[in-house]
């Protein structure tokens, strides 16, 4: 620790940090238009300077560092001419001037202004107006009126700039707007990994590109908008709010996209969320999140989301008041409870109070408990881990990752399903060269970053793991690259390097979700016995998997029941589309089908009773995540129309049941808190930056093998395989653009080249694909992502129809060339 | 066998098959292949000779070299004798000559007095006098360019039979502290620009903390006007890989890059191929240094920018990014090449190191009157009646460069100034035309000697198109990081030529004044010395500059924006033809006469040319007020 004296004001600092960083952080104006905290300084904007004491002139701020002792002014006459200067000239290429204009707030497009410029460019007329940093930057450095420039002809006006790029529906990219500071460059380089951009040409040729140069949507840019939220200008926008100039408040709370749980950052406007950026405080999202978590907070369009609470009188639904609503429900579910059992769903998005509640309800009113139309899968996942470690929760914590020196993932594509989690893993490889496995039949870009991928045919992701399991403890195989990448990652370990095996259970098919887990947990075990818990991270699908089960959800199978069931309460939940056993006569049957939920889903519309509840965000709570992150949920929007939170919604029941409950969320906790002693911490929590519950490591570690499992391929046959995609037809925010056709690749089946060769087919051609009694029809991309023999079909694809297929284990289906698109 | 043993063996046998190849009996004829005389056309020379020779079914050798320096005189050409009593040097041996070439030096076994150069082995005679006394040798102390033109720069042999390796094989007698303190003895500055003391830099290296460590050659040469460089790849290339030998004992590296701009096809050619020989022989390779240490050199063709001249660009371009000059700290000393210990030289500052050590440092700091020590190239061009390049002691001074090797300026004509040191430099006028040839007197004027190229301007030049081409340049090879660089140099340009337009303002100087301070905040050379051609004109030419803006006019009447073609004798008959070679019609004829129509008119000067008593240039804004 050392002091150094910046204008007078002495500040600790440590030696070695970059001087801008320090300023900033101390309350001392800096304008830094090039610098991205964090990163090597790029020191192309020359907007930082100040003067130091010692050495001749003027230093930049980004590139020095802290010394102790160093005699620091950012107000001398010299530093603010310079600024000045250097503004002067960056606004020489900007578009022309009411951004250094005090009178800016008063003008109106198309006035003359005072100085005789018809008022139609720059702030007045800009999305960004308000919230430019280069504005800011302007007026900061004295530099509002200043304008050296103007009047004189200029090279950069003579020539149109390029078009704006308004061809995707998450982001905009106007290079007239552009001052070539290249943090989008960098950002997308050294924290997404992904260097979908380029700064090209020289001198008067300058810029930034995606790609190759065309649009984004042609590059391989996956939307995550980490480039928007660095871009001090205009020029990066996203697409569906960049007129949203300025928000009523800023909520920081938890995405509830995937079981990463980044801290997202939610700005709404009159109750509704108008923008989302990435929260504050979250140790392994940090500043990033991805197009899911950026563009998914509108997930539904207004009028589609469900504004009323319905019962059902005869064929149709009557809107009600939530009391009648919920009277009508509760005595509906106890007359329903004489003639025989009452199963409670709950989805993979309901807080840990909102499904404590739920098992609460299943348990003492119902004598039945509460599951998931996960359940099947969770409970083959936590099967699979019981045996294995004794436990499902390991003890893991994320957060190790980027620093580790070896990574196993076995997963569908990690990068679609948790694209954060993926992000973090290649920080890893490119920042301390770990050593990365990926077993995964889909390729994705997280296999351009592993030392070894191996490739498993579709569904055999758990078998292939398990071969490395078996090869690290000696055996041979063979397949040479398993037993290279076993040797290898036996090297990591014997130098003490830390080793984490990440798995994510596939989200549709129990079976193959089991053997992935096995395989998984065999690796570890193989590694590290009775410290498997250690090193092993499970991802389920959805934000709050882990919460649902530590509530005790899933411990009583409904899902198994269902030809006894009298009543059904579904919260969040869809059965009808999630779990292939289930007809539409087990639901005709039912006496009582309460569902809680925002929008009227399938099962919804057979339902007696709807409660509607208001969408994600409204609501207050806790989510556990991934790796045991008990993490805040932060009311962000307003419920809609008659709309109840859905803990509002289930405490009612609950009571119209005659069960006495906590009446908030926050009361829920404490005696969640009493019940499970590790929430005691979460029970304090403030603000969203989440608590890791206190998971000791297992001390069980005990190899089992797969059970055998005969896979032939069938002739002319190809075997499918799922998975979730990162664009959800959900982003719907996104969705009102025209373009948006563009980015439903989850809509089109995929197959590989090879396949593509042999059926004759090619992208765009629509095809039919058939097992049993299920056809599904859609167009075919021909791509090598996935693997020879097998068919791609998005768990997202015709609203998760690929379900219809996994009554088999593995299914294969045989393909007809319906018609060629023209 | 000892490394330094080797390296002797090797001298041994090529000394004696170099005398052996004198000893041949037959006519030799070198003809210099370089990319000057490539551009005189010894192309067809060579090919004419070849089919000349072939013709008449004699036994000769023809053989190639590099340059000797008379650029302007190329293609040269020696002739040896048969059983070599006399090897003569001729210029200007261009294709049509060729027959009569070899007819007389070849098949009649005489000399051509009319073209020969000098004597370059054996007696003068009356006719023809030793090289050595040719005027533009005198005074020439060729150290570096010893050899170039005599051997054959794609022959390792020739090399070594000279003298190659010595230096090499004293050094491996040494310790790295040995050879850093001969290097420090010498007083050997980069000759890229800098002057940094070479061995010095070398220290850096050799106690750098991090392995491996990397050598880069700086071969990009771009200033505009300079070539020193080129002749010594294209003339001599072992004398670098020598230099980097030596540099490679010094600092432990074991890997050199030979960076060449792409632009030097021949240089890169002829390097690879002495790289490929000294392999081949040892030199280079898993032993090259000794005790198993290794050496390698790449040859790497450049990007073709001017900023990956700048050491930290380079290593950027190689190491596969955009060539963009780096932050410092780090120096190349601690992260250069692939973030590992490196050091960057010219390739004049490497080449020298292999005399220093085959002779000595006191023998080599010997000549220079300067604090600059040794010998120095030029290249000189512009305005002069011989472009050429010499190798010249540090210290004397410009004037005589101009005079003696440039031979005066074309046409008499009346010296306006010149400018050495590239595009980040300007124009120095007539009066400082006897600075010593030092690095201080130009660094004390703000600019900078450079890497060798000299450019001398005569009358006729404006010293506002000066400033815009080097402007223009520099706005071009801007890498694009710092917004003061890539924007400040397009105003300043801007500006500039608006000044050419005729719309000069009085409040240009404080523009121009207060872009020279932003982009001093430039984080490289490149950046902020941008705009020392313009600080330099308005302090040197402040007059020109006046005149430009108050009166808008080109006192050179060089602007095509300030000036007019105008009939000044509409009778006379050239106006036909100039009416007829005019590129845009502009020259027409109407009941009243002939007439040129200034929209059209491009200002290429074709018309004057050929009617220069019917056509004047004259001013293009008439301001009578002022000029009365
Ligand atoms: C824009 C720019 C261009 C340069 N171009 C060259 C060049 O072409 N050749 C060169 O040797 N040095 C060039 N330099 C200087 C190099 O950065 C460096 O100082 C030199 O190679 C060091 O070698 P020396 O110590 O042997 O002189 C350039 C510098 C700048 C700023
Ligand atoms: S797009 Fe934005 S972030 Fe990227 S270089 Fe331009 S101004 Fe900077
Ligand atoms: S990685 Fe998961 S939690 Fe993070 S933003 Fe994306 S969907 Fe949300
Ligand atoms: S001064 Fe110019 S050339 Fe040098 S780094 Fe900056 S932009 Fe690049
Ligand atoms: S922030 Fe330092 S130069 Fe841009």
């Amino acid at each position: 620790m050392g002091t150094i004296t910046a204008n007078g004001k002495q500040i600790e600092a440590e030696d070695g940090q970059p001087l801008v960083e320090v300023l900033k952080n101390n309350g001392i104006y800096m304008s830094n238009l090039c610098y991205v905290d964090g990163l090597k300084p790029y020191a192309g904007c020359r907007t930082c300077l100040v003067d130091i004491e010692g050495p001749p002139g003027l230093q930049l701020a980004c590139t020095a560092q802290v010394q102790d002792g160093m005699i620091v002014r950012t107000d001398t006459e010299e530093v603010t001419e310079g600024r000045r200067s250097v503004v002067g000239v960056i606004l020489s290429n900007h578009s022309e001037r009411c951004l250094t204009c005090h009178r800016r707030e008063h003008c109106h497009p198309g006035d003359i202004c005072l100085r005789d410029d018809v008022v139609t460019h720059r702030c007045l007329t800009c999305s960004k107006n308000y919230r430019c940093e280069l504005q800011a930057t302007c007026e900061m450095v004295g530099s509002a009126g200043y304008e050296p420039w103007v009047g004189e002809e200029r090279t950069f006006y003579e020539e149109p700039q390029p078009p704006a790029d308004r061809a995707n529906p998450y982001m905009e990219f106007d290079p007239q707007m552009c001052i070539l500071c290249t943090r989008c460059q960098r950002v997308c380089d050294e924290k997404r990994h992904t260097s979908a951009i380029t700064l090209g040409g020289r001198g008067s040729d300058l810029q930034i590109s995606f790609g190759a140069g065309g649009t984004i949507d042609e590059s391989n840019c996956d939307f995550s908008g980490a480039c928007i939220d660095v871009c001090p200008t205009a020029a990066l926008m996203e697409h569906p709010n960049k007129w949203v100039s300025k928000t009523d408040q800023w909520t920081t709370t938890t995405c509830d996209s995937c079981s990463v749980g980044c801290s997202i950052s939610i700005g709404s406007k009159n109750g509704e969320a108008a923008i989302v950026r990435p929260g504050q405080g979250n140790p392994f999202s940090g500043d990033q999140i991805c197009v899911r978590g950026r563009y998914h907070y509108d997930s539904l369009q207004s009028q589609d989301r469900l504004s009323q609470h319905f019962v059902r009188k005869g064929q149709i639904h009557v809107p009600e008041t939530i009391d009648i609503a919920i009277e009508e429900a509760a005595s509906n579910l106890l007359k329903a409870a004489q003639k025989g059992p009452i199963g409670i769903l709950v989805g993979g998005t309901i807080t840990n109070e909102e499904a404590w509640l739920a098992n609460q309800i299943g348990t003492q009113v119902f004598d039945n408990g509460a599951d998931s139309s996960y359940g099947p899968i969770l409970r083959a996942v936590t099967g699979a881990l019981e045996e294995r470690i004794g436990t499902w929760k390991m003890s893991t914590d994320m957060t190790r990752i980027p620093k580790a020196k070896a990574i196993i993932v076995v997963a569908d594509d990690l990068e679609e399903s948790h694209n954060v989690l993926s992000v973090r893993i290649k920080d890893a490889v490119t920042r301390e060269g770990a050593h990365l496995t990926v077993i995964s039949s889909l390729r994705s870009e997280l296999v351009d970053f592993s030392k070894a991928w191996l490739r498993p045919g579709g569904g055999e992701e758990g078998v292939v793991a398990d071969a490395l399991a078996n090869c690290l403890e000696g055996s041979d195989n063979q397949d040479q690259s398993i037993v290279d990448a076993a040797r290898e990652i036996q090297e990591i370990v014997a130098g003490e390097g830390d080793v984490v095996i990440v798995v994510a259970p596939n989200p549709v098919s129990p079976t193959i979700a089991k053997e992935m887990t096995s395989g998984a947990a065999n690796i570890a075990v193989r590694l590290f016995g009775e410290k498997a818990s250690d090193h092993l991270i499970v991802a389920p699908p959805e934000v709050n998997i882990h919460g649902i089960l530590d509530m005790g959800v899933t411990q009583t199978s409904i899902v198994d029941q269902i030809d006894q069931l009298a009543g059904l309460v579904v919260i969040r939940d869809d059965p009808s589309m999630r779990i292939p056993q289930w007809s539409a006569n087990h639901f005709q049957n039912l006496e009582a089908l309460v569902v809680i939920d925002n929008v009227m889903h399938p099962t919804a519309k057979l339902a007696d009773v709807v409660i509607a509840e208001g969408r994600a965000y409204s609501g207050s709570g806790t989510y556990t995540q991934g790796d045991f992150r008990a993490q805040k949920l932060s009311p962000a929007i307003a419920t809609q129309g008659d709309t109840v939170t859905c803990y509002s919604a289930l405490s009612r029941l609950a009571t119209a049941l005659g069960l006495v409950v906590p009446g908030t969320p926050e009361d829920a906790l404490q005696q969640i808190a009493s019940d499970h002693p590790q929430y005691l911490e979460a029970a304090n929590l403030l603000i969203g930056d989440g608590i890791r519950l206190n998971i000791p490591s297992s001390g069980t570690g005990k190899y089992i093998p797969l059970n055998p499992r005969e896979i032939l391929a069938a002739p002319n046959k190809l075997r499918v395989v799922t998975g979730r995609d990162q664009y959800t037809a959900t982003d719907a925010a996104a969705l009102r653009h025209p373009e948006a056709e563009k980015l439903h690749r989850y809509d089109q089946f995929q197959i590989s080249e090879e396949d593509g060769e042999a059926l004759d087919l090619t992208s765009g051609d629509e095809i039919e694909v058939t097992a049993g009694e299920t056809t599904l029809r859609a167009s075919v991309t021909v791509t090598d992502r996935v693997a020879e023999g097998c068919i791609y079909i998005s768990s997202l694809l015709q609203g998760g129809a690929v379900i219809e297929f996994f009554t088999e284990e593995v299914p294969e289906v045989s393909i007809q060339n319906a018609a060629v698109r023209a | 066998m000892s490394t330094a043993e080797k390296v002797t063996g090797l001298i041994n046998a090529a000394r004696d098959q170099w005398e052996d190849e004198r000893a041949d009996g037959r006519q030799v004829i070198t003809v210099c292949l370089d990319t000057s005389s490539l551009a005189a056309g010894v192309q067809s020379t060579l090919d004419s000779l070849r089919a000349e020779i072939e013709r008449l079914g004699h036994d000769v050798i023809i053989r190639t070299s590099g340059s000797w320096g008379f650029c302007w005189l190329e293609p040269t050409v020696s002739v040896r004798s048969a059983g070599g009593g006399l090897t003569v040097l001729y210029h200007s041996v261009t294709e049509d000559r060729v027959e009569e070439f070899v007819q007389r030096t070849i098949v009649q076994g005489e000399t051509m007095p009319e073209l020969a150069l000098g004597i370059v082995e054996g007696n003068a005679t009356e006719e023809i006098g030793h090289l050595s006394d040719h005027p533009f040798m005198q005074g020439q102390i060729r150290r570096l360019m010893e050899r170039s033109g005599q051997i054959d720069p794609e022959n390792i042999n020739h090399y070594l039979a000279l003298g190659g390796y010595e230096g090499f094989a004293k050094a491996l007698t040494q310790t790295d502290e040995q050879i850093i303190e001969e290097m420090l003895n010498s007083g050997l500055g980069g000759r890229g620009g800098g002057g940094f003391p070479a061995g010095r830099k070398w220290d850096f290296l050799r106690t750098a903390t991090a392995d491996p460590r990397y050598l880069v050659c700086n071969a990009d040469e771009g200033d505009p006007g300079a070539w020193v460089n080129r002749i010594l790849l294209e003339g001599d290339p072992h004398l670098i890989v020598e230099g980097m030998l030596i540099a490679a004992l010094a600092t432990g590296s074991i890997e050199g890059y030979i960076y060449i701009r792409h632009e030097y096809p021949l240089a890169i050619q002829r390097m690879q191929t002495a790289v490929d020989q000294a392999r081949e022989v040892g030199l280079l390779g898993p032993d090259a240094l000794g005790d198993g240490r290794p050496f390698e050199l790449v040859v790497f063709a450049g990007a073709g920018s001017y900023v990956c001249g700048e050491e930290t660009g380079l290593m950027s371009s190689i190491d596969g990014y955009r060539g963009m000059p780096r932050i410092r700290p780090p120096f190349p000393a601690q992260a250069g090449l692939w973030n590992k210990p490196s050091n960057v030289n010219n390739v004049e500052t490497y080449a020298n190191a292999p005399l220093i050590f085959k002779n000595g440092s006191e023998w080599w700091s010997s000549v220079s009157s300067a604090e600059e020590k040794g010998t120095k190239m030029f290249t000189l061009s512009g305005a002069v009646n011989q472009a050429c390049c010499v190798e010249v002691p540090f210290g004397i001074s410009v004037r005589e460069l101009m005079e003696h090797y440039g031979g005066g300026l074309q046409n008499d004509a009346e010296l306006k100034g010149y400018q050495p040191g590239g595009p980040l430099s300007g124009l120095l006028p007539a009066g400082e035309i006897d600075l010593p040839l030092a690095l201080s007197p130009f660094r004390e004027r703000g600019m900078f000697l450079g890497s060798g190229g000299i450019v001398f301007f005569d009358q006729s030049t404006s010293v506002l198109d000066l400033c815009t081409y080097f402007l223009d340049f520099c706005e071009d090879e801007s890498c694009g990081r710092c917004t003061t660089c890539f924007q400040g140099t397009q105003r300043a340009l801007e500006i500039l030529r608006r000044i050419g337009q005729g719309g000069g303002r009085e409040s240009d100087y404080e523009k121009l004044n207060d872009l020279i301070q932003a982009l001093r905040w430039s984080n490289c050379l490149h950046g902020q010395f941008a705009p020392t051609s313009v600080k330099l004109a308005l302090n040197y030419f402040r007059d020109e500059f006046e005149i430009l803006i108050k009166e808008q006019r080109d006192p050179t009447q060089s602007l095509p924006g300030l000036i007019q073609y105008q009939i000044k004798d509409s009778t006379a008959s050239e106006l036909e033809v100039a009416s007829e070679l005019c590129p845009t019609d502009a020259i027409v004829r109407n009941n009243l006469g002939w007439k040129i129509d200034d929209a059209a008119c491009i200002r290429c000067d074709a018309c004057r040319e050929v009617a220069p008593l019917a056509i004047e240039v004259r001013d293009r804004f008439e301001i009578p007020l002022l000029t009365q």
